[in-house]
């Protein structure tokens, strides 16, 4: 998390974030929407691919090689969210098994740092329980430390 | 964006029926669990706008 995140616009009033993963061979413009889920303090985020035309994709692999840069730049995301939130839990998962399991590989070996500002938990079996590595969890959740 | 009206408004009814999608996957667990465990966190802030 310590990469340098990408730049990214915002629509504070509806938690819709907006920023372009950039290579030498082209430009995917992404965006991050935290969205208040039926539990008072819960959230859902969820990350998309724009693509040609305007339409959105949770499955598109753009292929950029700048995981760590988009990764970072959500959790800069996330980090601007609990400015707002800061009580809130927020929920997320990948959209597919490989996705989900890179995400928690990425908590796993971020946890350290993670851990200073937030707590991290993960949904099993309709439980909230403390992340834990090589646990299969349906959801990751955050909360951030007060 | 660039595009015709049309184009971004198809853009933005895409955009918020995948949000919705996304959501209804998280509230179909929330459903089905015990929620009091996001409730333990009190905020002073909030609680003295009450």
């Amino acid at each position: 998390m310590q990469e340098k995140p990408y730049p990214y616009t915002s629509t504070n009033k509806d938690f819709r974030y907006e920023f372009e993963s950039t290579s030498d061979s082209k430009t995917v413009r992404k965006v991050v929407r935290i969205t208040q889920t039926e539990v008072l303090n819960v959230y859902n985020l969820a990350l998309f691919d724009i693509l040609e035309g305007g339409t959105l994709s949770d499955i598109s692999e753009s292929r950029n090689k700048d995981l760590k840069t988009i990764l970072a730049t959500v959790f800069h995301i996330v980090k601007d969210f609990y400015t707002q939130k800061p009580g809130a839990y927020l929920l997320f998962r990948g959209s597919d098994s490989r996705r989900h399991r890179l995400y928690s590989i990425v908590i796993a070996r971020e946890f350290n740092q993670l851990s200073e500002r937030f707590v991290i938990h993960g949904l099993k079996n309709d439980v909230l329980c403390p992340f834990a590595q090589n646990s299969h969890f349906d959801f990751y959740v955050i909360e951030q430390k007060l | 964006m660039k595009g015709t009206r049309k184009e971004l408004d198809r853009a933005s009814a895409n955009e918020e029926k995948l949000v919705q999608k996304k959501l209804d996957e998280a509230n179909i667990v929330l459903r089905r669990m015990d929620v009091s465990v996001f409730e333990n966190k009190v905020i002073p802030k909030q609680k003295n706008e009450r």
